[in-house]
């Protein structure tokens, strides 16, 4: 890719500079999109986490209060 | 395109397994004790039959949501780094609809406790119970 790159420069030629720009710039876009994924997976993890966390207290508390109701029965 | 490579996180995804289990137990399909319960089950069977499977043929889950779990795994073992968060989305998704829905439930539990606390859910008793009090 680099090779590519530097090829497409040192050619001198406008469409080799054009194509040189387009590559740079698809390269620069698809790194953001992987980088973005990432993030996103990251976050999308954290939150099943916590889910987890919260229906486990959840559900605690909903036993809880069944035993506050059979008690009050 | 080109791959970019992010060892670190290469790193993780190997250690970082999705099980069929934990996924399912993550939409809520199927509670841990469920699983561990089959797990055991299975341990101690002689036939080759994978847990999303013996959890469909025990009824506790069915075969619409064992697809959609193993259509997730597949995501979250994804090379695509898109594939992956998309599934990893989806899956937390599916968790927080999990948890609006106990929430609901223990709000249900708690106004109903505080109507029968206060005597509203049960008006005509409650009524008489004033009256006596009243007349004595």
């Amino acid at each position: 890719m680099d090779a590519l790159f530097t090829g497409l420069l040192k050619s001198g030629a406008p469409w080799g500079i054009l194509c040189a720009a387009l590559l740079a710039a698809v390269v620069a876009l698809w790194r953001r999109s992987v980088q973005l994924s990432d993030k996103l997976y990251d976050l999308a993890t954290s939150q099943v986490k916590q889910s987890a966390e919260v229906h486990g207290t959840l559900t605690n508390a909903l036993k809880e209060l069944e035993e506050l109701r059979r008690c009050l029965k | 395109m080109p791959e970019v490579s992010d060892p670190k996180r290469d790193q993780r995804d190997d250690t970082e397994v999705f099980s069929i289990g934990t996924i399912l137990v993550k939409m809520r399909a199927v509670s841990r004790e469920e699983v561990r319960r089959v797990l055991e089950e299975q341990s101690k069977m002689s036939s080759d039959e994978l847990l999303g499977e013996l959890l469909v043929r025990r009824g506790i889950i069915t075969e619409a949501q064992l697809e959609v779990a193993l259509d997730a795994q597949r995501g979250l073992r994804s090379r695509k780094p898109h594939v992956r968060a998309l599934a990893a989305a989806d899956l937390a998704s599916r968790a927080s609809s999990g948890v609006r829905n106990l929430t609901a439930r223990v709000g249900e539990a708690i106004s109903d406790s505080r109507r029968k606390r206060t005597g509203e859910a049960y008006p005509a008793v409650t009524a008489l119970l004033l009256a006596e009090k009243k007349d004595a």
